[in-house]
């Protein structure tokens, strides 16, 4: 069994009368890339923001690199990074007086990388941070967190409102790191997080919907088409892992959450009839994520709250864990 | 120490343009005030004065009196803005640096370049009246610690809390401006005049 980088327990997290976070169980192994996904308000910031101490927890607890969050500060910062795009940084500086500045903070602070950092993400030395796109300034950001070998990188939010060539940058400059450090990111940008994610969290309303190894995750949702001879009559009641079942004549689709091909197949025949035709079509990152929260959504409008919150966690099929057993159940 | 030192000296290299005025009026104020003893009424003149025509040496000392705690403010709530303890934005809490450090820099800060000045300038000034400034050194040092405490503790924090930027127009700054004239004109009359006070003119 692999060591965890993060783990949290019942992780709870109030403020005043709203809930941000709902016993969230989280397992991020170590050496794993973790990508934390949600729609907006999903409470991914509130999250990272408990898991670096920036502020505590209502309920639960969290361990970061075998320490209580509650208890990193100081000098146990030193072996993490962490990029925020709300992060205030002091925009007054140079990018060479910024970078010579945190040097002395950092015990493993590495020179040589620092220079490759600044010459992989072409970072004008010579300019303040302030007068920096905010691609580059995200780019300083990074520079200054992974030049001292952190062993976990927390990101929040670092490629929004950047351009397609700054994101590949980023990227690549995460994955030459990504060996040697257990990254947690967050990010709507699901298209770029699918190339280099082993794992994938989705919250929603606080909640962990699931948490498991992208492969798995790949693997376990297909798009699915049915040619009928005749238009069939769609179930009052369809299996609880079919997401977003539709029909438009003889053809019908839906998402089936935990694919199985025979298991799968059988359901079919049982509850639609025999089909002439069926396509299985996997999926991307981004579509499982939208019909997660279209799912999510739908639910949300028709029965309520409460029951949103049962039937998608079904359908999301949560008790799937990652394959090495760290994955984390809603 | 050495990262006490370190963020001290990113604040001096930041902060350099306040800390150069901060140190320019006490220089001004030590200059004009005894003058002003000398020559006082509107005929009185000073060197640095005297360019702006319309001003006596008393007015301008009376300026200054208002304008050298104004500068000392300003620069220390800048200094501590630019690292601010409160709040979850704030670019240090992310990183290795203890809090008590960055506070242990801020105060050395204000020491070096608060209350070290203030000090230098009060002895100045007891020696350019004719008294003896070790007689009154348990008095200026129990004025520094008065200072320093409002500086650090009270001022900032309110400050902090209730203004987004360095404003220093809240009822608090004012309410400090009002009575650091006060409490200098206090100390003032509790001196009396020494018949030993010499003329002083270091730009003449």
């Amino acid at each position: 069994m692999t060591n965890s980088a993060i783990r949290t327990e019942t992780l709870t997290k109030r403020f005043r009368n709203v809930e941000a976070l709902r016993d969230l169980n989280l397992t991020v192994p170590e050496g794993a890339v973790y990508a934390l996904v949600g729609p907006n308000g999903a409470g991914k910031t509130t999250a990272i923001k408990i898991l670096m101490n920036i502020f505590g927890a209502t309920l639960g607890r969290a361990e970061v690199l075998g320490i209580d969050s509650t208890r990193l500060r100081g000098r146990l910062l030193s072996s993490i990074g962490y990029v925020s795009e709300n992060q205030e940084i002091p925009d007054w500086m140079r990018v060479d007086a910024f970078l010579a500045y945190l040097r002395p903070f950092y015990p493993t602070w590495d020179g040589d990388l620092e220079k490759e950092l600044v010459r992989q993400f072409d970072l004008p030395l010579d300019r303040k941070l302030r007068d920096l796109s905010r691609g580059m300034r995200v780019k300083a950001t990074l520079a200054s967190s992974l030049a001292y070998h952190p062993k976990l990188i927390v990101l929040d939010e670092p490629f929004t409102g950047l351009d397609p060539l700054v994101r590949d940058e980023l990227i690549q400059g995460l994955i030459d790191r990504a060996e040697e450090s257990t990254i947690l990111i967050s990010s709507h940008d699901l298209a770029e997080v699918e190339t280099f994610a082993s794992h994938v969290g989705y919250l929603e309303k606080g909640q962990l919907r699931f948490s498991e190894e992208l492969t798995s995750l790949v693997d376990r949702f297909r798009e699915v088409e049915l040619t009928f001879e005749m238009p069939p009559a769609l179930p009052k009641a369809a299996p609880e892992t079919w997401l977003q079942l539709s029909a438009s004549a003889a053809v019908v689709r839906f998402i089936e959450s935990r694919f199985d091909p025979e298991k799968t197949n059988q359901q079919i025949r049982t509850v639609l009839g025999e089909a002439r035709d069926v396509t299985f079509s996997p999926m991307s990152l981004r579509s499982i994520f939208l019909a997660m929260a279209k799912t999510g959504r739908e639910l949300a409008e028709t029965t309520g709250e409460l029951n949103t919150r049962t039937a998608a966690k079904t359908a999301a099929g949560t008790e799937t864990s990652g394959k090495d057993g760290e994955g984390a159940k809603s | 120490m050495k990262l006490i030192i370190h963020i001290f000296l990113k604040d001096v290299r930041h902060l350099w343009r306040e800390i150069t005025v901060s140190l320019a009026l006490p220089i001004a104020y030590g200059h004009s005030l005894p003058d002003s003893w000398l020559h006082p009424g509107p005929r009185g003149y000073s060197a640095i004065a005297g360019g702006f025509g319309f001003l006596n040496l008393e007015s301008w000392a009376r300026i200054l009196v208002i304008l050298v705690p104004l500068a000392w403010l300003f620069t220390v709530v800048r200094a501590i803005q630019s690292e601010s303890l409160v709040g979850d934005r704030q670019f240090w809490i992310t990183r290795p640096c203890d809090w008590r450090q960055l506070l242990s820099a801020k105060v050395l800060f204000i020491l070096v370049f608060v209350n070290l000045p203030m000090l230098i300038l009060d002895l100045f000034l007891l020696a350019r009246a004719g008294f003896v400034p070790g007689h009154y050194l348990a008095g200026l040092f129990w004025m520094q610690l008065l200072i320093t405490l409002i500086l650090l503790i009270r001022l900032p924090h309110w400050l902090q809390l209730q203004l987004p930027s360095s404003s220093c127009c809240s009822p608090c700054s004012l309410s400090f401006f009002t009575c650091w004239p006060q409490a200098s004109r206090y100390n003032a009359c509790r001196l009396p005049i020494s018949p030993r006070m010499i003329p002083f003119r270091p730009f003449s």
